[in-house]
């Protein structure tokens, strides 16, 4: 794991040097001192370890990153994203807001393959950054990369796991609202509004729902989404198995594993299954 | 394509295959290939997958993908019966060696095919894509349909690795 996540490092410092660091007259004209400062740490954080970034440069450009995005076709004229769904596209392949193409940086390779990187070890990387102060990333890795906690649900025949780490709760879909929701998929948990996504239409089962359904609420980044389920079994510690090529465009599965009958069960990749439901929803619309 | 696949069909060695079934027909893989035939075990789907890959099995603890090659070759999935096995194999996709199972409706033998009863697959009258068969063999008054397996599990899509998220492209 070490050995995969030098390059990605080795990057990720080199962009905060390129890219982040102002030179020495803009920084002593913005009031910081002379010397650029990248600070790298890490740290144990639950089941995972956050290994971050930070500099203290320039910050990411919104207005050339949208501008940039737009002239890529990676979003519509009147869209308005969020920070993080903006920060988001340096991680395309090809994308790089220099101009200027240095010994160091600037060729728009790099931030892709860092991410691929990180996917592969099964971990997220996020930016934050804000303007003239500097940005951070952010790397979530698991700690184990063999035996993850999940909880064993199941949707009409099939078993599949959902990994702990990423679960928030479970509540049980109220029949009201499971009749109410016809237009609108959303519940009320103490006050927040949670959406809520049925696995039954995400993988096209095809028996009628069951009665009792669960949602286990589960977080990706800052996204809260419920899973509906027709029943929660319980917690489950397993074995991933990686998925065969074959399976390279199912990439809401992160693995699968052996159960104790000996059938199979998916394993759940969450940010991917959101991003799937998401997809598919704009292209019903 | 690896080295393995492109054994020339002309050679003159008899090649030896194992015949399966599929539908009426009689289809062979090299049993170079063939790891083993399973009974049939209970098989997880996976959802939004490829139409022709039927789910996962467990086969002594490794997890292995089951396509249907009805699927593949243009005809309707069967029905379960007595006689349906999975036939496990080594295949490349995309130059990577991976264990994969196939459905077969049943499975006849391993038995030999004469190089000289070999012929080139017909470009027309054929209902399936003439690339997934390497040759066409004769053994007494019947066609075997020898299977370049590799092609059979080729992957079509590679053009669009790394240029579009493959989530964007499911249904």
């Amino acid at each position: 794991m070490i050995e995969n996540l030098n390059d990605p490092l080795v990057h990720l410092i080199r962009n905060a040097v390129d890219h982040g660091i102002e030179s020495a007259a803009i920084r002593a004209a913005r009031g910081k001192s002379a010397t650029g400062r990248i600070h790298l740490s890490a740290v144990h954080s639950g089941a995972q370890v956050l290994i971050t970034v930070t500099d203290d440069g320039g910050g990411l450009d919104r207005d050339v990153i949208r501008a940039k995005a737009l002239e890529k076709g990676l979003m519509t004229a009147g869209q308005e994203l969020s920070d993080s769904e903006l920060f988001a596209f340096v991680f395309q392949p090809g994308f790089t807001t220099s101009q200027v193409v240095t010994g160091v940086s600037g060729r728009g390779v790099g931030m892709d393959v860092v991410k691929r990187t990180i996917d592969a070890l099964r971990g997220t990387i996020e930016v934050t950054s804000s303007p003239g102060s500097g940005t951070v990333i952010t790397c979530k890795l698991p700690l184990t990369l063999a035996i993850i906690d999940g909880l064993l649900v199941r949707v009409e025949g099939c078993r599949y796991v959902i990994p702990l780490s990423t679960i928030e709760e479970c509540v049980e879909l109220s029949q009201e609202q499971d009749l109410r929701s016809g237009g609108r998929s959303f519940l009320n948990i103490r006050d927040v509004i949670v959406p809520f996504l049925r696995l039954r239409e995400l993988f096209n089962a095809t028996g009628s729902p069951e009665a009792h359904q669960k949602v286990v609420i589960v977080a990706s980044g800052d996204v809260r989404v419920g899973l509906v389920v027709d029943q929660v079994i319980g917690q489950y510690q397993t074995v991933i198995k990686s998925l065969s090529i074959l399976f390279r465009e199912a990439r809401e599965f992160s693995g699968a594993t052996i159960l104790g009958d000996g059938t199979v069960a998916l394993i759940l990749d969450i940010p991917h299954l959101i991003r799937f439901a998401q997809t598919r929803e704009m292209m019903r619309k | 394509m690896p080295a393995s696949s492109v054994t020339n069909p002309m050679s003159t060695a008899p090649l030896q295959v194992l015949t399966i079934g599929l539908q009426d027909e009689i289809f062979a893989v090299e049993t170079d290939r063939v790891h083993e035939v399973l009974d049939q075990v209970p098989i997880t789907p996976v959802p939004n997958s490829r139409t022709f890959v039927r789910g996962l099995i467990n086969v002594r603890g490794k997890v292995v993908p089951v396509a249907d090659l009805r699927l593949r070759f243009g005809m309707k999935t069967g029905e379960v019966t007595r006689d349906t096995r999975i036939v496990v194999m080594d295949v490349f996709i995309d130059g990577e060696p991976t264990l994969v199972g196939t459905l077969a409706d049943r499975v006849y033998a391993v038995t030999e095919v004469a190089a000289a009863s070999m012929e080139e697959a017909p470009r027309i009258g054929m209902k399936w894509r003439a690339e997934f068969v390497r040759a066409i063999g004769k053994r007494k008054d019947e066609f075997i349909i020898i299977l370049d397996i590799d092609r059979v599990f080729a992957t079509d899509e590679t053009a669009y690795i790394g240029s579009k998220p493959p989530e964007a492209g499911s249904p």
